[in-house]
């Protein structure tokens, strides 16, 4: 969270952009009414957040509402980032891309912020690490067996339940599932190289 | 390794939102109790966050920043109280001046107390989180001397059995021991030398009963070196004349499809 007293993470490069502040420094400021630290977070990540919830929703103006709800969220309840849980630019990712599928589905938020938990992972902290480590995951991405990379198309950008996808390729469940899995351990193999 | 009734398949779709609310309800329920599946829940969040980040950037239109910190600097205001309406003009001018001071000297104290009340929240907020982090340090702690309790209690158990097995007197051949205890219901097996696997596969461990089909005791998979350790929790208790260790699908097979790896019998 960005109250912990943890000089580590203060000082580490997570998300350190051109401004040189760290994410954690910044969301410190936050959680101190700082507008300042906001746009800069804003300035930072509002590409990520936009660009994914455009990605899911095909609409530019409900992916600016998206956007709109997750930065206002940030500001209203900054401590619900943990600085232990994750970096900011991949936890913002996952939760447009939630965002983006509860409003697919017409449904509330399926869950919390600070539920939304994931592993601090230095190759996804700093910019330059984040643009190299990604550049490995596309090119996995790319390089998966077709029937995987539609797989988890469907499953992650279109929301589709396993079950729809399943019904749609004409196959059983199973082999869906395990399609969806193998084509992630494909990106953790491509994280962890 | 996954001994769960929690497939690492349906933590990946759990993770995605893709799963009928009968296996929501089931998978959170399990996750409450199980640390493994907790952290790996989390690896895999990350790995989904990673498959996020791959999508073009694209910016935002300049009037979506506009519009948010309109709504912010419109929230702060609030915060502040608002604006100080005008003093009414039917009042002589020193009494206007004292009303304005009076006035500017509640808006320092607003600011004050503001300032205050956001050092407070701020502290607060620092101190739920230590708590919380302490608290989850606790709970983890504890499970872990919990678990190293059970099997040093197994472990000396004067019941509990041991059955190497092996393939062969060669140094690096595959090999295991199991350790049973019938009476605790819990099953520990360790093993080196395990032959890397194929994806999608996996190592599957089976109590032989005296009488019946051979019962399955959870799916593992070994590490780079080949070692492999599977603590059983709630191992059926049965009278096992042996156990042994056949290759599955990672998912885990209802009973064996392969002849075994590994086995041993339990000395009679």
């Amino acid at each position: 969270m960005a109250t912990a007293p943890n000089s580590d993470l203060q000082d580490s490069r997570s998300g350190a952009g051109r401004s040189g502040e760290s994410d954690y420094r910044l969301v410190t400021r936050i959680v101190h009414r700082d507008e300042g630290a906001f746009g800069a977070i804003y300035d930072r990540y509002s590409r990520v957040v936009y660009s994914v919830a455009l990605r899911v929703v095909r609409d530019a103006g409900i992916a600016e509402d998206i956007l709109h709800d997750i930065f206002l969220n940030l500001w209203r309840s900054p401590q619900q980032f943990d600085g232990a849980r994750g970096k900011l630019a991949p936890w913002l990712a996952v939760i447009a891309r939630h965002r983006a599928i509860d409003w697919i589905r017409k449904q509330h938020p399926q869950e919390d912020l600070s539920e939304v938990q994931l592993v601090a992972d230095e190759d996804l902290a700093g910019e330059v690490e984040r643009k190299s480590a990604i550049e490995r995951v596309r090119v996995a991405l790319n390089a998966l067996p077709e029937k995987q990379r539609v797989a988890l198309e469907l499953a992650f950008f279109q929301g589709l339940t396993h079950a729809d996808i399943a019904a749609q390729a004409g196959e059983p469940l199973g082999t869906i599932k395990t399609r969806i899995r193998s084509a992630l351990l494909s990106v953790r193999r491509a994280l962890e190289r | 390794m996954n001994t769960h009734e929690v497939s690492a398949d349906d933590l990946a779709l759990f993770a995605m939102h893709s799963l009928e609310p009968a296996d929501v309800s089931r998978i959170s329920g399990h996750l409450g109790a199980c640390i493994s599946c907790r952290t790996e829940l989390q690896r895999i969040r990350t790995d989904l966050a990673a498959v996020a980040l791959t999508t073009p950037e694209v910016a935002p239109p300049p009037r979506a920043r506009e519009r948010l910190f309109a709504e912010i600097g419109e929230e702060s205001i609030h915060q502040l109280g608002g604006s100080p309406k005008p003093a009414a003009a039917a009042h002589p001018r020193w009494w206007a001046a004292t009303t304005y001071t009076g006035a500017l000297m509640l808006a320092i104290a607003a600011g004050l107390l503001w300032t205050e009340n956001a050092r407070l929240r701020f502290q607060l907020t620092a101190l739920r989180q230590v708590l919380h982090q302490e608290q989850t340090q606790h709970q983890q702690e504890q499970a872990a001397l919990e678990n190293a309790s059970h099997v040093l209690a197994m472990l000396n158990s004067r019941s509990t059995m041991r059955v190497r097995m092996a393939a062969g007197p060669a140094k690096r051949e595959p090999q295991a021991e199991a350790i049973y205890s019938r009476e605790q219901g819990r099953l520990l097996l360790m093993a080196s030398n395990l032959r890397s696997l194929p994806a999608h596969k996996a190592y599957q461990l089976w109590i032989l009963p005296m009488q019946g089909a051979p019962i399955s005791a959870g799916v593992l998979k070994p590490d780079a070196k080949g070692s492999a350790m599977m603590m059983c929790p709630q191992a059926p208790a049965v009278e096992a004349k042996g156990f042994a260790l056949t290759v599955e699908p990672e998912e885990g097979s209802p009973a064996p499809t392969s002849s075994p790896v590994l086995v041993g019998e339990v000395p009679s």
